[in-house]
């Protein structure tokens, strides 16, 4: 069986394909969306999910979140005397949405296919897959979010010639993807995005007033962490108010002080209009990349929590001078879409007519010199083989040649990007080749780059003079020394993960001490009472006491603040 | 390959975009992208290539069948001009009301908007670039402009107004181009005719722009070009070496097949001035140069101690030889200048290269009134420094500060004929502090003359053209010692050899100098200028200087060999 996992920046999700239907599993929380959060318990054994999550304004020092930011780099995040790396923190959280499905199939589940955003580069992808394989999943296939998104909506449309447009923005991500379905084949035409952009992006406008409005108060803690992660958890909690209601109250405790700050949906969207400009120019990049014009798109889709925001739908309905689809749920199609991508890998009967091909949403190429008009030598010039949007999987060459004369050896360096100059660009690696001494320009060099399905990259250069020949698969230089991946994986699954039957109960105690630490005064004295009577019920052991007494104490926790934000 | 795309496919030949497309989805569900990604690339190329060729075959055919078709398409324009019917529909399209849905609020606002940014643009009044520029933004930042299409619709119709209004439209060129985020550097950015012609445009009128800012010779330039083609160009104007320069290299760049930047200009004035440079001609450059020699005579005379007949042979000598020159020159045998033109700082003319540095010339009486203590010398090099700052900020064009160029010019000249002359006078008369006057006055005017080394070693690439800088450089230097022993000393025997060695050396370090930046190529010209005069003030004879100034070529070519190794080295392993 192979599953579909939605690994996100704050949630994350999983769903498999069974008898013609998606089915999204439920974790042991009864919820479909995992927060993709890991923390250190008190007892030294890691939470993930909701209670980790939960802990976060609490114990921000132990709590680990929107790592996925840092997918593909050596940022190290130290939770307790341990630090780890963002694949490692994917792969604690890819490991419990693998434990949610095994524990909903009730068989061992070994592969999966995992989406990533659009615009995640090699590294990126290369480290998703390595998480996926740290958990002990056999990743099948990345699967980009907006295609995932894409397939979610398109599998009930195949029927029709429709063209539509994916707007997928995340909480750290943003993609869009034009796509077009014709004779049952979805076919993506061009994906753009901006990998900065998300509805972190937009916690950060509101976090930015409120320390603007407390800013004595604030100025001595300026960059701490364990405030940072505070306003943000109020940040969020307010932005999600902001949905539905025109003002909200953000409020948080420091100190043992409160502060507060009334925000109505005027402010916000003044405040974000900066965040809601950058929506734009991907939008147009990728109607003009596809061909299309707003009037030939029959439905925009909205996917990702953060479209959820009134702001971000009003701005879209404004791009396009008429109202996006609601057809796709934002938060669960791109779960969705891995699971019918999961669906047809394992070639189910009930999808052998439906074929998906995919773009690669940037150009890929290697550097180059130019000799100027006045003979001087332009180093760094970045000359494209595979241009973006290139229907994957996808295998190109260009030829190049020497630049001197007697030059001994030709060194490539490869880049990912859209700048002329590739100092703007993302180096991905660099591949050395020697060449037979000649006059400049007399050895010519074949450059082949190829593209798969799962969006990495293999590069291969030949000289035809000499059938000398250089293969790189683009290996992060930081990754050549690490220890190799069969022990770092008997290293992870060495640590202490709390038990995933006992998270509800963590999950409702980490919410309670949190509670207790933003009130004050009476509010702050019941909460501690019923944080200790639930412990009591939790020492007795009895499984049916503990359920009876979690719901009362999440019953009574919702009466203070409101519904659970996750 | 090219035949069988369509054995791939599974289909005939056709031109038909919906068969091709059909054909490629039913391969496709047999060789999917997931399980056999080599039998996918094939079809997909197929299928690009069957797609690219919908457009050639038709070209094609249009070729062939030209005549025939002729008289059954004449009833309908569509099918007459396929390639200009889109464009011919947008227009009209433009021109009508959007849609005929209701137009709502903010669309009619938007509409308002273009229409006065329109009649700003086209109306009798000529309006202020403020006013112009207010307009535009109020288009750009009308609440409709939010949706794509609308957007997408008004940067067309914007970029073409623009076009058609130039130049009345210039001072938008560059908002334009900032607000519809035409870059070039990013590969996402196609552009389309109109913005490609909008950014040209941009480009030369800042260049205009640049050019017309503090320089006199060039604004005539323009006003000549833009002027009737009958107006008289005094003579006084013409005959200035720059404004046949600066002449050349603007017909030069509206000849380079812009029709864009023909937009600002009379076109049978260019085509009058085009033809007139065309032709064969007297150098006004020359021109000066005959006249000025007689000036010369006097400062010959008092160097050398010639009789007056003897200069008169000298003067009537070098005129020979000069029209001889001019001669060749009329007949295209000296072809000379295009090579060097090449360069804009060539084109520059040698004074302005030179810099600015009136300020300079106070130092000289200061120096010279200062009592010849040790502290003298302090005193004035802190003047010194104060001045080079303060010359920094004036010869800086972009600081906005820098003098008009004729007060530059004058302030140039005058330190400069004055150190040419002071080997002239008695040596007991320069004092130390005086010297070092000099020295800096010579920096300051050495700050504005970067370019000239930057050319040099740009110029210096080919063997004869080194070998001919070399010969003028040796001419100079050999100028310099004759002048010398008018002074009463008495050259070494050994000082050609000097000159030899030195010459030498300045072939050697030319790769090295361009390596080390063109800075430090200025600060050790600088360094080797004030040696000389430094030598020359405490009375070291002439082959010290030789001597300290080898030595310091010496040290900077070690390093710069050094430095240009590894870069070549780096070079080398980069590919083409």
């Amino acid at each position: 069986m192979i599953i579909g996992i939605d690994l996100g920046t704050t949630n994350s999700a999983v769903g498999v394909w069974r008898d013609g239907k998606v089915e999204l599993v439920p974790n042991s929380l009864g919820a479909v969306l995992t927060p993709s959060a890991v923390g250190l318990d008190n007892d030294g054994a890691l939470l993930v999910g909701l209670a980790a999550r939960e802990r976060r304004s609490t114990h921000p020092h132990l709590t680990a979140t929107t790592f996925k930011r840092y997918m593909g780099t050596t940022r190290a995040t130290r939770l307790g005397d341990k630090s780890y790396s963002p694949e490692e923190l994917s792969a604690l959280v890819l490991a419990r949405l693998k434990a949610d499905a095994e524990a909903y199939l009730g068989e061992p589940v070994r592969e999966a296919v995992i989406t990533v955003p659009a615009y995640f580069n090699d590294k990126q992808r290369k480290a998703t897959r390595r998480a996926g394989e740290l958990a002990g999943l056999k990743v099948e296939r990345l699967l980009n979010e907006p295609t995932a998104a894409a397939l979610a909506y398109g599998i009930h449309e195949l029927a029709d010639e429709t063209r539509f447009l994916v707007f997928d923005l995340g909480g750290g991500t943003f993609d869009v993807s034009v796509l077009e379905i014709f004779e049952g084949v979805i076919e993506v035409r061009s994906s753009t995005g901006d990998n900065r952009l998300g509805g972190e992006d937009f916690n950060k406008v509101l976090v930015d007033r409120m320390r603007a409005a407390h800013r004595e108060a604030f100025a001595a803690d300026l960059l701490g962490e364990a405030l940072t992660t505070r306003l943000d958890a109020a940040a969020e909690k307010a932005r999600r108010a902001l949905t539905t209601a025109d003002r909200a109250e953000m409020a948080v405790t420091w100190k043992d002080q409160a502060y507060t700050l009334e925000v109505t949906a005027e402010d916000f969207e003044a405040a974000a209009a900066p965040l809601l400009a950058k929506l734009k120019e991907p939008v147009t990049r990728a109607l003009r990349d596809g061909g299309l014009r707003p009037d030939d798109l029959k439905e925009i889709i909205l996917v990702g929590g953060a479209t959820r925001m009134p702001v971000v739908r009003r701005a879209v309905t404004r791009m396009f001078g008429r109202f996006p689809s609601t057809a796709v749920h934002p938060d669960e199609a791109v779960v969705i879409g891995a699971a019918i991508q999961a669906g047809l890998k394992s070639r189910d009967v009930a999808l052998k007519d439906v074929v998906m091909t995919d773009v690669c949403p940037y150009s890929l190429g290697v550097d180059v010199a130019e000799q100027g008009p006045g003979g001087a030598l332009r180093t760094g010039i970045f000359s494209p083989v595979i241009e973006r949007n290139t229907v994957v999987p996808a295998s190109r060459s260009k030829i190049f040649s020497t630049m001197q004369n007697g030059q001994r050896k030709v060194l490539f360096g490869i880049y990912q990007g859209e700048a002329r100059m590739v100092s703007e660009n993302v180096r991905l690696g660099e591949v050395e080749i020697p060449v037979p001494p000649a006059k400049a320009g007399e050895i010519s060099l074949e450059c082949r780059f190829s593209y798969d399905v799962n969006g990495l990259i293999e590069i291969d250069v030949l000289v035809p003079q000499t059938n000398e020949r250089r293969q790189l698969v683009i290996v992060d230089e930081d990754d050549r020394n690490a220890p190799d991946l069969e022990t770092r994986r008997a290293a992870l699954a060495a640590l202490k993960v709390n038990p995933r039957d006992t998270d509800a109960n963590r999950a409702a105690m980490a919410r309670a001490q949190r509670c207790y630490e933003m009130f004050l005064g009476d509010v702050r004295e019941h909460v501690g009472m019923l944080l200790s009577q639930f412990e009591g019920v939790l020492d007795g052991q009895d499984p049916r006491q503990i359920d009876a007494a979690r719901q009362q104490l999440l019953a009574a926790l919702d009466e203070l603040e409101g519904e659970s934000f996750l | 390959m090219s035949h069988d795309i369509w054995d791939v496919l599974g289909i005939e030949p056709t031109r038909d975009r919906d068969t091709i497309r059909r054909a490629y989805a039913r391969k496709l569900r047999v060789t999917n992208p997931e399980d056999d990604a080599e039998g996918f690339m094939r079809l997909r190329e197929a299928h690009d290539e069957a797609v690219a060729r919908i457009d050639w075959d038709w070209m094609w055919e249009e070729d062939e069948e030209g005549e025939d078709a002729d008289g059954g398409q004449a009833g309908d324009p569509h099918a007459a001009s396929p390639t200009l019917a889109p464009v011919a529909l947008a227009t009209m399209e433009r021109a009508l009301p959007a849609s005929p849905a209701p137009p709502t609020p903010e669309a009619e606002e938007l509409q308002a908007r273009i229409e006065r940014l329109e009649l700003l643009l086209r109306g009798y009044e000529i309006a202020p670039a403020a006013e112009l520029e207010a307009a535009f933004h109020a288009v750009l930042n009308a609440e409709a402009l939010e949706q794509i299409a609308v957007a997408d619709e008004v940067e067309a119709r914007l970029s073409h107004l623009l076009l058609e209004t130039a130049p009345r439209s210039d001072a938008l060129l560059a908002p334009a181009v900032d607000a519809f985020r035409w870059r070039r550097d990013d590969l996402h950015f196609e552009p389309s005719a109109a913005a490609e012609a909008i950014i040209q445009r941009r480009d030369f009128v800042e260049r205009r722009d640049r050019l017309l800012r503090n320089d006199d010779q060039a604004s005539a330039v323009v006003a000549v070009l833009q002027g009737p083609p009958t107006a008289k160009v005094p003579l006084w104007r013409r005959l200035n070496p720059r404004f046949e320069i600066v002449m050349k290299t603007l017909l030069e760049r509206l000849g380079a097949g812009d029709g864009v930047l023909m937009a600002g200009f009379d076109a049978e004035t260019v085509a009058l001035w085009r033809r007139r440079y065309e032709r064969p001609r007297l150098s006004s450059g020359m021109i000066w140069f005959t006249l000025g020699a007689p000036l010369l005579a006097p400062l010959i005379a008092a160097v050398n101690n010639l009789s007056p007949p003897t200069l008169l042979a000298v003067y009537l000598a070098t005129a020979g030889v000069i029209l001889a020159g001019q001669l060749f020159y009329l007949h295209g045998y000296l072809r000379l200048k295009t090579a060097w033109e090449i360069h804009r700082s060539w084109r520059a003319g040698a004074l302005e290269r030179i810099g600015w540095a009136p300020l300079s010339l106070v130092l000289l009486p200061v120096s010279a009134l200062l009592p010849d203590t040790l502290w003298s010398p302090l005193a004035v090099t802190g003047l010194g420094a104060l001045l080079l700052a303060w010359t920094y900020i004036t010869t800086d064009e972009a600081s906005g500060l820098a003098l008009p160029l004729h007060q530059r010019l004058l302030g140039q000249v005058v330190p400069f004929a004055w150190a040419l002359s002071l080997p002239l006078f008695d040596v007991d008369v320069i004092t130390p502090s005086m010297i070092l006057a000099l020295g800096v006055a010579a920096a300051v005017d050495f700050r504005g003359g970067t370019q000239v080394i930057q050319a040099w070693h740009l110029e210096m690439a080919k063997p004869l053209r080194l070998l001919g800088a070399l010969a003028f450089l040796a001419a100079v230097i050999v100028a310099g010692l004759a002048a010398w022993r008018m002074t009463g000393e008495t050259l070494p025997a050994w000082a050609p050899l000097c000159v030899a060695v030195v010459l030498a050396l300045a072939i050697g370090h030319r790769l090295p100098t361009a390596v080390l930046g063109e800075q430090l190529a200025q600060v050790r010209y600088y360094g080797m200028f004030v040696l000389f005069w430094l030598s020359r003030g405490l009375d070291v004879i002439v082959g010290s200087w030789l001597v300290i100034s080898t030595l310091w070529m010496l040290i900077g070519m070690a390093v710069g060999v050094i430095l240009s190794l590894t870069i070549e080295a780096r070079d080398r392993t980069s590919a083409r």
